[in-house]
């Protein structure tokens, strides 16, 4: 609680620092913004696209920007704040599962970017996250 | 060609390589085209290779899954997504319409959500932002974008389409 001054009360200050108020929340895992990364057409042929929606309304999907690598689906997103984290990777044929793993900021639009690699490469696997820890489980090469 | 029951995870404000986390329940075909989905606290995994597992993880630990409880029906490449309550999976082969849910916090099988009746049957993405959740994509290389209102049961709505229809999207939901 701050004083008309701005300052803050010295004994809100202990209180706050015994009870670790001044404490940053962790990042959520949902957020506004819903992303749809990649996936294969009706050809088979792996996409790079990424789309982006406002979930609390309705209507179409927008251009997001590009993957760093082509990917035919089959992975996992999970996010963090404004960060998006995707692995899985299959790149189609001729590539095959790579151990990628990319990473975007939901809150611009933009291209992928290398994130790092996965302990093994694999697709057809399942993603979640608590916001600040994001897991890989499972998967297929 | 070979199937595993790793779990890995990452630090997502960091980049580098990704660090084992433990093992999943099975170690064979029923570990892929699950669905997942989370509260801050755990991470839950349903379906695969016909069967109707769900698992779960405590994130901020490391250690294998344990059992959590049923899909109403067995089935393989659905997708989940959640609010910081309830985890709903949607659809997979093997059914044609069905959306389960679930109370992550507990443990126990899952119950019958609605019907989702805008889009294919398996291969979408979904994901959400607390209480809406949408689903697009799937087989047929579909365009489709269908949500629901997680902490209700009922059935699913049309929300729009993406710019390129597709097969399997990598889904997630962050800040705008």
């Amino acid at each position: 609680m701050v004083n008309r001054s701005g300052v803050w009360d010295l004994r809100q200050v202990g209180v706050n620092e015994v009870n670790q108020l001044w404490k940053v929340p962790p990042p959520l895992n949902y957020g506004a913004r819903g992303i749809f990364v990649g996936g294969y057409n009706s050809g088979g042929v792996p996409l790079n696209v990424i789309d982006y929606i406002n979930i609390s309304s309705t209507g179409n999907a927008q251009d997001f920007g590009d993957m760093n690598v082509l990917t035919k689906g089959e992975n996992g997103g999970l996010a963090g704040g404004s960060r998006g984290v995707i692995g899985g990777i299959h790149g189609g044929d001729g590539v095959g599962i790579i151990n990628n793993i990319s990473f975007i900021t939901t809150s611009s639009t933009g291209n992928a970017s290398d994130f790092g690699d996965l302990t093994q490469a694999r697709s057809q696997l399942c993603s979640f996250s608590s916001g600040s820890r994001g897991c890989f489980a499972g998967g297929f090469d | 060609m070979a199937n595993f029951n790793i779990i890995d995870y990452v630090t997502i404000a960091t980049t580098g390589n990704a660090t084992d986390f433990g093992d999943r329940l099975n170690s064979d075909a029923k570990t892929r085209l699950s669905g997942a989905c989370a509260s801050s606290t755990r991470g839950v995994m349903g379906g695969g290779i016909d069967v109707n597992i769900i698992e779960y993880v405590t994130i901020a630990t490391t250690g294998n899954s344990q059992d959590f409880g049923d899909l109403t029906a067995a089935r393989y490449a659905l997708t989940a997504a959640a609010s910081p309550t309830r985890g709903v999976f949607f659809k997979g082969y093997n059914v044609t319409n069905t959306m389960d849910y679930i109370t992550i916090a507990s443990t126990g099988n899952a119950t019958d959500f609605g019907d989702d009746q805008a889009g294919p049957n398996a291969y979408q993405g979904a994901c959400s932002n607390g209480t809406r959740a949408t689903m697009g994509g799937g087989n047929a290389a579909s365009n489709i974008i269908a949500y629901v209102t997680i902490a209700s049961t009922g059935n699913s709505t049309d929300f729009g389409d993406l710019t390129v229809g597709r097969y399997n999207p990598a889904t997630l939901s962050g800040s705008a």
